[in-house]
């Protein structure tokens, strides 16, 4: 599959007055044209962070990229002198849905105009064929058309992820990047709005990097997974490798601690401890305080992504020992 | 059913909303909760099921109804007995980073209920808060923090041990995991399977999670829209859920073993609105089964077969 965005050795950090908070430390991933990837992890681990450098959004004084490059179709997003092209990629080629359909749409316009500006600014459409298109754009994401003069607070919140949803695609972008999409959401309208978000996919072909904390909607959605972990992935694969066969102590033990609707359980196993404050990460490995394989080269050293097989890679220096002894 | 502990019987909270009618929070549910078990309550946002919990509690009054605790209504109680009943029965709030006042201290806020039940002063006071901090294994070094100094699960921790102070027998759980992470959220559930493994509590367990209630609960209440819909244990409930709102519910959850090629049930449009609803079945403008019958009678709750499993549908075959 032809490379869509390649992100190299990113770091980001952000510098506050408490000091610098390391949020992406050395990630390297790169989605393909027609992939959907999901790109799992808790709190904090780096995952919005790692979606807004994509976009150049990250958030102004604080938000610094220190090291790496993001390409898109060989075109490097963060260097100075394509930041015009930027303006044009995002919105056009590279879209994004946020978390919280309240905050993220603006609430005194209606969602008309506010789908309606992105084909006048991206595609140079007059007011009224604007209005036209987000009206039949509307109907694709299942709200009627007549409700385009209607502002946010009016629709419920699968609606309003719905307009989101309708605002990204009018461009027919090459990636769509969500951001816990359906988070804010009842379990029936999630299962809506996934179903929208599959369907519109395979209509537009277009990638998908599904960003979340919930292991199930990765796998019913995703081809291939990354799992972050204090601004790092440290495994990433298919589907299949890394919930059937996961290789880190961590994505282990985050299926472990996992109440599964489908599975026969005992006792969960949970992660002992917290992850590490980005502000004083360790000197070795990040999840070697809480690894219950973690020696003495762990706390000492960075490990580097490992090949396992085909599609399959994962960063711990006790690889061997960790997977002999199976899933428990 | 020898060991009732709490019996609801037609329990009924409205709300006047200006302007725009009667809001039915909880329309005349019925269920019951046996010594030393858990029951999950499960729904979507809406339905109700916080209300159940706050009436249960005496956070809310109800409209109507009765709320049996060991025999006696506890509506129909004075002020002295109800406080005297508070013992009996504590709540853990969903967000506990508002449950717990930000201006004092863990020791404080765990003093609190003992110091107003007029159950401890002193040395006793500070003897029973290191008892219940060594239940729930909670750091005595954290007794001297403020709430902000810890993190959610930390503050998770200290609102059980506080319900944990009176020496209750039912604790309501209203969302207790929902604010953490996965991790985290694993070792407040092994939490409160210990707690009620070795103190003999009964938990009335409100989430919209249904994999964290299918682990932790025996038996399992699904509400919509005010209504109980259907009442089972929950092995058999996820082996043969009745409802179709329930049916639908168990393939929206996503899971990991699930595949990405199963056939899916989706519902169509939204939860309609509690004020004023319409007759018939709460469920029926989102249901693929609905016949003319459902938009028009209500459907009661019946028990089907002979089974502990019980649900309100006119569509499910009871012969």
């Amino acid at each position: 599959m032809e490379d869509l965005l390649k992100i190299k050795d990113l770091f980001v950090e952000y510098r506050t007055m408490d000091g610098v908070s390391k949020a992406v430390n050395g990630v390297n991933l790169t989605i393909h044209r027609g992939e959907s990837m999901g790109l799992v992890g808790e709190t904090g681990a780096g995952k919005t962070t790692l979606a807004l450098s994509v976009l150049g959004l990250l958030p102004k004084r604080a938000g610094h990229v220190v090291n790496g490059t993001i390409e898109y179709n060989d075109l490097d997003l963060l260097r100075k002198e394509n930041w015009a092209a930027l303006q044009k990629i995002r919105g056009e080629k590279i879209a994004m849905i946020f978390q919280n359909p309240l905050t993220s749409l603006n609430p005194v316009f209606t969602i008309g105009e506010q789908i309606a500006m992105v084909y006048i600014q991206h595609q140079n459409l007059s007011k009224k064929a604007a209005f036209q298109k987000a009206g039949e754009m509307l109907e694709i994401v299942g709200i009627p058309a007549y409700r385009i003069q209607d502002y946010p607070h009016q629709f419920s919140g699968g609606m309003r992820q719905r307009v989101g949803i309708a605002a990204a695609l009018v461009c027919n972008p090459d990636l769509l990047i969500a951001d816990e999409p359906t988070t804010a959401l009842d379990v029936t309208i999630q299962a809506q709005v996934l179903e929208l978000m599959r369907n519109l996919q395979d209509r537009y072909k277009m990638s998908l990097m599904m960003i979340t904390h919930n292991l199930g909607i990765v796998a019913g959605m995703c081809e291939t997974v990354a799992v972050m972990y204090s601004g790092k992935i440290i495994e990433y694969g298919t589907i299949e490798n890394v919930f059937r066969n996961p290789a880190h102590p961590y994505t282990r033990g985050l299926i472990n601690s996992l109440p599964d609707i489908k599975a026969k359980q005992g006792r969960l196993k949970p992660i002992e401890g917290m992850m590490p404050s980005p502000m004083h990460l360790p000197l070795g490995c990040e999840f070697a305080p809480r690894c219950p394989w973690s020696t003495e080269i762990c706390l000492k050293q960075k490990p580097v992504m490992d090949n396992l097989g085909e599609k399959h890679q994962a960063a711990c220096h006790n690889l061997a020992t960790v997977n002999l002894k199976g899933l428990g | 059913m020898a060991n009732l502990l709490l019996e609801v019987k037609n329990l009924r909270k409205y709300f006047e909303v200006k302007g725009r009618g009667t809001l039915h929070a909880v329309d005349d549910i019925s269920f019951s909760i046996e010594k030393g078990e858990t029951v999950g309550l499960v729904g979507e946002s809406g339905c109700g099921k916080t209300t159940v919990g706050n009436l249960l509690v005496g956070l809310l009054q109800a409209t109507s109804g009765e709320i049996q605790y060991s025999g006696r209504n506890i509506l129909e109680l004075d002020k002295r007995e109800r406080k005297e009943l508070c013992r009996k029965m504590q709540i853990v709030f969903q967000d506990p980073y508002s449950s717990l006042n930000p201006q004092k201290t863990i020791h404080d806020i765990l003093s609190e209920p003992l110091l107003v039940q007029k159950i401890a002063k002193g040395a006793a006071l500070e003897k029973k808060i290191q008892e219940v901090c060594s239940q729930t294994n909670l750091s005595l070094e954290l007794l001297s923090k403020y709430p902000h100094e810890l993190d959610g699960g930390k503050r998770q921790m200290v609102g059980i041990t506080r319900a944990l102070t009176l020496d209750p027998e039912l604790i309501v759980c209203d969302e207790p995991v929902s604010a953490l992470d996965v991790s985290i959220q694993a070792q407040i559930i092994n939490l409160l399977m210990d707690l009620q493994r070795s103190m003999g509590l009964t938990y009335l367990f409100i989430s919209h999670d249904l994999s964290v209630v299918k682990h932790i609960s025996r038996r399992i209440i699904v509400m919509y829209l005010g209504r109980i819909m259907e009442v089972s244990e929950t092995d058999e409930f996820f082996e043969n859920p009745l409802h179709p709102y329930s049916k639908a519910l168990l393939s929206a959850v996503p899971s990991i073993l699930k595949g990405k090629n199963i056939e899916r049930i989706i519902l169509e449009g939204d939860v309609p609105s509690p004020i004023d609803p319409a007759p018939g079945c709460r469920f029926c403008n989102r249901c693929w089964m609905v016949l003319d019958k459902c938009r028009k009678e209500e459907p009661p709750l019946r028990r089907f077969r002979n089974l502990n499993h019980s649900v309100a549908c006119h569509r499910v075959d009871f012969a």
